[in-house]
Order: C-alpha cells, then structure tokens, then sequence
C-alpha cells in the first residue's frame, strides 16, 4: 500500500514538475518568435542599407538591442561570405565588425555555454579579428575549453599568420585529428610554414606526416626535395604520405626513387606509386605498371591500368593485355578502363 | 468432512491464483520501475549532451568545410524496387546535397514496374562497362548504368533479392571509403552529409558507422525534394509516431551513442565505412531488420578486433520520411519491426550477457532483449492484470492501481518530456501551436496508443512463433525506419 501512495506522490510530482516546464517553455517560446520576427524585420533593415554602409555613402545604424546585434551580425557574415575575393570590401566588411561586433564577442568568449563560444570562435575567424587573438589565445588552454574550440583559435591564428600558432603547436601535448594539421598548414603563408617544415623533427609523427602532405598541397617546387627525402625512409607511412604528396605536385626529380614503393608491402604504397607514373608519362615504369595489373588489390590494379592508359601508347598496350593476359582481373581491369577512355568517363 | 475438505481445494485454488497475480503484479511493477529509472538516466545524459550544443550555428562550421579538398568521399546507395513514382525526384534532391565529393548508385532491385526506365531516360543513362570487385555477396548484377549529365550518377540493375542484397550489390560498385543507405523515399537536408561526416573528421577516422536523425515528414511543406516550412500533421496517428521518434532518438540513442552503446543506425540515414561493413561480408540477406543486424555485428568486430572504433548517432543531420498514416499499415510496419529486431538479436545471441564483448555484451544486447523485445509481452500482462484485478476485488484494485500508474509515467509522462526536451534543445517545430499539440497528444499516449502498439509488438512475436518470415505486402513506400 505505501508503495502504491509513493508512486502516486512520484508521478503527481513529476506530473506537475512537467507541466511547469511546459508552460515554461510554452512562453518562451512565444517571446523567442516575436523576437524572430523584430530580428527578421531589422535584417530586412540590414540588407537594404549594407551594401551603401561598406561602400561608405551611409551612416550604419547602430544596433543597440539584441535582436539588431543578430540580424546585423547574420546579415554581415552572408554578405562576407558572398563578398570572398574582393579585399576591399572584405577589408572593409571587418572594419565593421571590430566596432560593432567586438565588446560583444569579447564576452561571449567566456560565456559558459560551449555552443556559445564556438559560434563566436567562428564568426572571429570569418570577420579576421585581430583585436580579439589575445583573448583566443587567453582561453585556449583552459580547463573547460574543449578540443574543438582549441582548434578553432589554432585556425583563427593561422588565417592571421600569427607566430603564435608555432610556439602553442610544439608545446601542445594534445593529438588532433590529421585533417586539422593539414587544414592549419594550407592555410599558412611560406615564411610560417618554413618555419614548420625546418623543424619537422621536432614535432610529433602525425604532424610531420601531414607537413609532408601540406607541401605537396602547396603545390610549390621548391619543396619537392624536402618530399622526395622521405621517400626513402625505413616507415612506411613515410613513403606513403611522400608518394601521396608528390602526386598533389605530380612530378619528381629523379623517377627511379619511386621504384621500391612499386614493389611495396602495403598495397596503398604500391597504388600511391603507381598513381605518380600517370603524371610522369615514364615509358620505363610500362613493365611494372603491367605486373601490377595483376595485384591482389583491386585498387591497385585500377590505378595501374589508369596510369598505363595515361602512357602515350596506353590504348594498345592495354588492348594487348585484353587480347593475350593469362590473367584474368588483369584483363578486366584493362577492358574497363579501355572502355572509360571512350568518352570522358561516360561513353554512349 | 467432506465440505471442510471441498472447502479447503477451493481456498487452495484461490490462494494459488491470488499468489501468481500478487507475484506477476509485483514482477510488472519492478520491471516498469527498472525502465522507467533507465529511460531517465539516458534523458539526463540527453538532456546535458543536446544542451550544450543549444543554438550552434548551423552553418558557419560547416561553410568552408563544404568546399575543402580534404573530406572523404562518400558513395549514396538508393535501394529501389517498384519506386517509379518517387525515384527521380529523390535522386535529383539527392545531387544537389552539399558535399564536395560524392556518387549517387541507385540499385534497381529487378523492379516489376517502370523504375529503371524511368530513371535511365531522365538521367539519360547508358550502359558502362566496369569490373566489379565481388567483395560481398549479393544477386547477380544484370548491367551498370552511368548518367551522362552528372558523371557521378550510376545505376545498378540486378535481379531482385531485397533491400539487404540491393545494398550489397550497390556495396561492390561503390568506389568511395564511406558509404551512406538511404531509403529512395526519404528526403535529405542538403547539409546532412556534412554533419554527418565532420565526426568522422573530428575523431581521427575511428568512427566506423554514424547515425543520423530520422524525421517525419508528413505536414511540411516539400518543395523540389527540399523541407521548406516544418509543420505538424494532423493525423493523430501521426503525431503519436513524431513522439515516438522524439523518444527514441533524442532520448535513445543520444543517451546510448555517449557511451558507444548504440545498436540502431536507421536504416532510412546511416554513414559506414566500407572495409569494416566488407569485413563483416555486408548485410545479411536473410532477415527484415538489415540494419540493426549490421549495426550489432561491428560492434561485434569492434571488440574482437579490440580496435576501439566507435559508433555514433548525431541528432542534427536529418532526413525526412513519410510516416504511414493508416493503422493497417502502422501495424505491419510495427510487427516486422519487431521481428527485424528478434532476428538480429537471434543471429548474434552469443554477444548477449558475454563479458568478451564489453558494455555492448552486458549492457547494449540485454536492454534490447529485456526492454525492447520482451518489454511488450510484460506491458500485455500489465494491462491484462489491470483489467482482471477490479473485479476481484479488495487489494487487487490497488494492484491495477499501481500498474495504472507505471503505465501513465512509462507511456505518457516519458513521451512528454521527450517533447519538452526536443523544445528545450532543437526546436525543430516553429509554432506555438505545434508544440502545445505534440504536448497533449503525449499525455494520452499510454491511453490508446502505447496499447495499441504494444499489441502489434506482440503480433510479431506470434508470427514469429508461427514463421511467418514476410514482409506483409511489398509497400516500400513510407514504411521505412
């Protein structure tokens, strides 16, 4: 019996504790569509007068309640992001945002609330502004900032080129996700990133692997060499990570480096390899590329009948394959890429 | 004498039959107590998770994101059989998502009707030729298609042999790392795959499966395969079903997903990594519920490659689907639900309570088995026992009394703060109106339509017990999970 009259008081309880929450929720919600709406109608606001504001023929009306500061910030981050390429206006668009948008942001970077801090963490890296890196860089490791929001102001850096990013990244104990490092070095400017890749050694392996990469996103000649070493590393990952950033580049000094990784253990070493031959157009890779078409690894096969096709006399030395290959996956690798050939990759 | 003795079987009957209610009545009562102490832990877990990302910006974090170099492709798999009507606007929805490197495979599933025409001639297709790697098994592949407007397009014809074997054969022909299940009516946001990716980004690539949310569709304004205005249906029938989808993905999987507990990717929006589904040969053909199966069995390789890779629901990325809105159809959908749900338990019943496969083992596999497989067949006795006790009088009307009251807290005031949650957290339903709706109609659940589910749950059980191993009539359409 007392249990019956515990739970009649637990659920009555939880009955009412409900029913408060909703009509809770119920009035905030009301409030938060009429703030939708006033937000709405200054972004109407906004959109009409923006333009003539950043060209300076206009006084910005300057937004002193809440739901002015959204729309003004929301309408600011579309036109930027429309705006990319023109640095005037960009220079311009930022301009704005340092005066109108910066006590703002100041404290909502210590706001507790993590969704709050990141939204600010971006719109700081999409406004460049500068005023604010000290404080980004104040909170970055403190005890509650999570790794995305680390990595965030490591981006925020690397867009200004500040040094920062150089000092915090060799101290940091933390391992990112590799995208990230990879995302943070693109963004850097040469004389930063030289100062990454003069010390490759004294970072941790997944870093160094993705400075490889970066190099060959850079696309830059001049580092070919500084790749083209790792090539003969005893760590796979090495080789592989150089094969795949000579590939971004699509060319090498000396060819023959490449030759061991076409006998590699792991097929992404051999398929890397034979990836680079397509580029190079090296009629003395045809007999190699003609072993791996009979790979256990279907990958490597496609590549190495992709990079055969590539060759000046591709189309008949990979007919002859269809027409007198003992093998047979290397016959179906061939034929199918003879097909591809026909049109683009879509043939009628 | 004999009266006494007359006297004394009856009494023995009666207090034979009034122990047994007293014991069922108390092992109900526990069991919904156990439950609804569970499904409140995992609200909490919930409820701190969804907070913190109250109001993020969905679009600033993914703006450059969509346009980097550096994402993983991902390969689309659009089963389709007998789909004519809804396969080349969803296939259209499906090339302008917002994602930098992509392929969309449709599998023709040996449609009986007019899908692979249909599609080949809208898309203007043509015939390729490619080698395919037989990684998995599935039917044989007739011919592979390519579009010749968008070159990431293909086609699979195969002869027919079900969802599961469509996906295995879509499965051998994609190219990409990362492959996504849809469902050929379900509408995708066009920034889902990016959200739905930028886990497997964030995390290092150990992410072997990531979920997203399912939502209903019926009552938004569609326009060109896109969710313009979210609305609430007007069916009740249907609102009880967006409940029900609150409650087990916000509440649910969230809460499960924390802890890589998470046994359902719905089959309707999932992301896997290829090799790890090629490691576990694919789906499995022979059962109605492919994906849960699937799910469980990475889990299973998890542990026993001891790779600690995990498997992840995100509640933003979100694909809209159509909701059945006729009870006959509810019902079918409910009852081979549930028989989807045994098998995979059945097929993997060596993980169930085995320390070998960690927390998924003791904790993952005995919730499905105890809460969701048999949780209907106990709710049943509950309300038999309610109805019975009444008339029996005397303390037994306090017994349905208790009941009544487990059952108000388990099928109403659970779905009433999964609405309260969503409304704290997403807010994904804009007016006022909508929300004051789904909040009444979750305070009748446990008066209609929890029952009603519950008794189609049990259904399965019965076919199952019988072997009925069908899928009801083929009617793909808005019958997807």
């Amino acid at each position: 019996m007392n249990g019956i009259f515990i739970i009649f008081q637990v659920s009555l309880l939880l009955f009412i504790v409900l029913n408060v929450l909703f009509i809770f929720l119920v009035i905030r919600k009301v409030y938060a569509n009429k703030f939708q709406i006033q937000k709405q109608h200054w972004k109407q606001e906004y959109l009409k007068h923006i333009d003539l504001v950043i060209r300076g023929k206009e006084e910005l009306l300057f937004p002193d309640k809440l739901s002015m500061i959204e729309a003004f910030e929301e309408v600011l981050a579309r036109y930027y992001s429309l705006m990319k390429g023109n640095t005037d206006i960009a220079s311009r668009i930022e301009e704005l945002a340092e005066q109108v948008l910066h006590n703002d942001y100041k404290k909502k970077l210590k706001h507790g609330r993590w969704s709050i801090r990141m939204n600010t963490l971006h719109r700081i890296e999409k406004f460049r502004m500068v005023s604010l890196i000290e404080d980004c860089v104040a909170i970055y490791d403190k005890e509650r900032t999570s790794e995305l929001e680390s990595l965030q102001i490591l981006r925020i850096l690397a867009n200004l080129q500040d040094e920062r990013i150089y000092t915090i990244l060799v101290n940091e104990e933390r391992e990112f996700p590799s995208f990230y490092y990879l995302d943070l070095f693109v963004r850097l400017n040469e004389r930063l990133f030289n100062q990454f890749t003069d010390a490759v050694k004294d970072f941790p392996l997944t870093i160094q692997f993705s400075l490889i990469e970066a190099m060959g996103e850079r696309g830059d000649y001049s580092y070919i060499p500084k790749i083209e070493f790792y090539l003969r590393s005893k760590n796979a990952e090495f080789r592989i990570r150089a094969l795949k950033s000579l590939n971004k580049v699509g060319y090498l000094t000396d060819a023959e480096k490449i030759r061991p990784s076409l006998n590699a253990e792991s097929w992404q070493e051999r398929m890397m390899a034979a990836k680079l031959i397509k580029p190079l157009r090296d009629k003395r890779f045809i007999d190699d590329l003609l072993i791996l078409l009979s790979d256990d690894n279907w990958w490597v096969r496609t590549t190495a009948a992709e990079s055969i096709i590539a060759q000046q006399n591709g189309v008949e030395i990979l007919e002859d394959v269809v027409h007198t290959h003992v093998d047979r996956f290397a016959r179906d690798i061939a034929n199918e890429w003879l097909l591809r050939k026909g049109k683009k990759s879509v043939f009628r | 004498m004999n009266g006494s003795l007359g006297r004394g079987k009856r009494v023995s009957f009666a207090s034979i039959f009034s122990t047994l209610l007293i014991v069922f009545t108390f092992f109900v009562a526990i069991y919904m107590i156990g439950i609804i102490v569970f499904y409140f832990i995992l609200f909490i877990i919930s409820a701190f998770q969804l907070r913190k990302e109250y109001k993020l910006d969905q679009y600033e974090p993914y703006e450059e994101l969509a346009q980097s170099s550096l994402t993983r492709p991902v390969s689309i798999l659009v089963p389709a059989y007998n789909e004519e009507a809804g396969i080349v606007p969803s296939v259209r929805s499906l090339l302008s998502i917002n994602y930098p490197e992509f392929e969309v495979i449709v599998i023709n599933d040996g449609s009986k009707d007019n899908t692979l025409k249909e599609t080949i001639t809208h898309f203007e297709m043509v015939k390729v030729e490619k080698a395919i790697r037989k990684q998995v098994s599935s039917n044989e592949i007739v011919q592979v298609y390519q579009s010749t407007i968008y070159e990431n397009l293909f086609m699979i014809d195969k002869l027919n042999g079900g969802k599961a074997d469509a996906l295995n054969a879509g499965l051998n022909v994609a190219q990409y790392p990362y492959f996504c299940s849809l469902d050929g009516d379900s509408i995708i946001e066009r920034d889902a795959f990016i959200k739905v990716m930028k886990p497997i980004i964030d995390s290092k690539e150990d992410i072997v499966a990531v979920g997203g949310s399912v939502r209903i569709a019926n009552g938004c304004i569609i326009e060109r395969g896109e969710v313009m205005n979210v609305q609430l249906a007007r069916s009740p029938l249907v609102i009880m079903q967006v409940i029900e989808y609150f409650r087990a993905f916000l509440m649910g999987r969230i809460g499960l997903s924390r802890h890589n507990l998470l046994l359902i990717i719905s089959g309707a929006f999932g992301v896997f990594h290829r090799e790890s589904v090629v490691k576990v040969n694919g789906y499995r053909t022979n059962t109605v519920g492919e994906d849960m199966d699937l799910v469980v069995r990475l889990h299973k390789l998890i542990k026993e490659e001891k790779s600690g890779k995990r498997i992840v629901y995100v509640p933003d990325p979100v694909c809209w689907t159509e909701a059945p809105e006729s009870p006959k159809i509810l019902r079918r959908q409910r009852s081979r639900w549930h028989r989807g749900l045994f098998e995979s338990l059945w097929h993997n019943k060596k993980m169930l309570f085995n320390p070998k496969y960690g927390l998924v083992g003791m904790i993952s596999m005995p919730y499905f088995f105890i809460v969701e497989f048999l949780g209907p067949v106990i709710e049943l006795l509950g309300y038999i026992i309610m109805i019975l006790s009444p008339f029996i009088g005397g303390v037994y009307t306090s017994f349905a009394l208790l009941l009544f009251m487990l059952a108000i807290i388990y099928g109403s005031l659970l779905s009433m703060s999964a609405v309260l949650l969503e409304e704290w957290s997403l807010r994904r339903y804009p007016k006022v109106k909508d929300l004051v709706r789904l909040y009444v109609y979750s305070l009748s659940e446990a008066f209609w339509f929890r029952p009603l589910t519950v008794l189609w749950r049990v259904e399965g059980i019965v076919q199952l017990i019988k072997g009925n191993n069908s899928w009801g009539e083929m009617s793909r359409k808005g019958v997807s999970k």
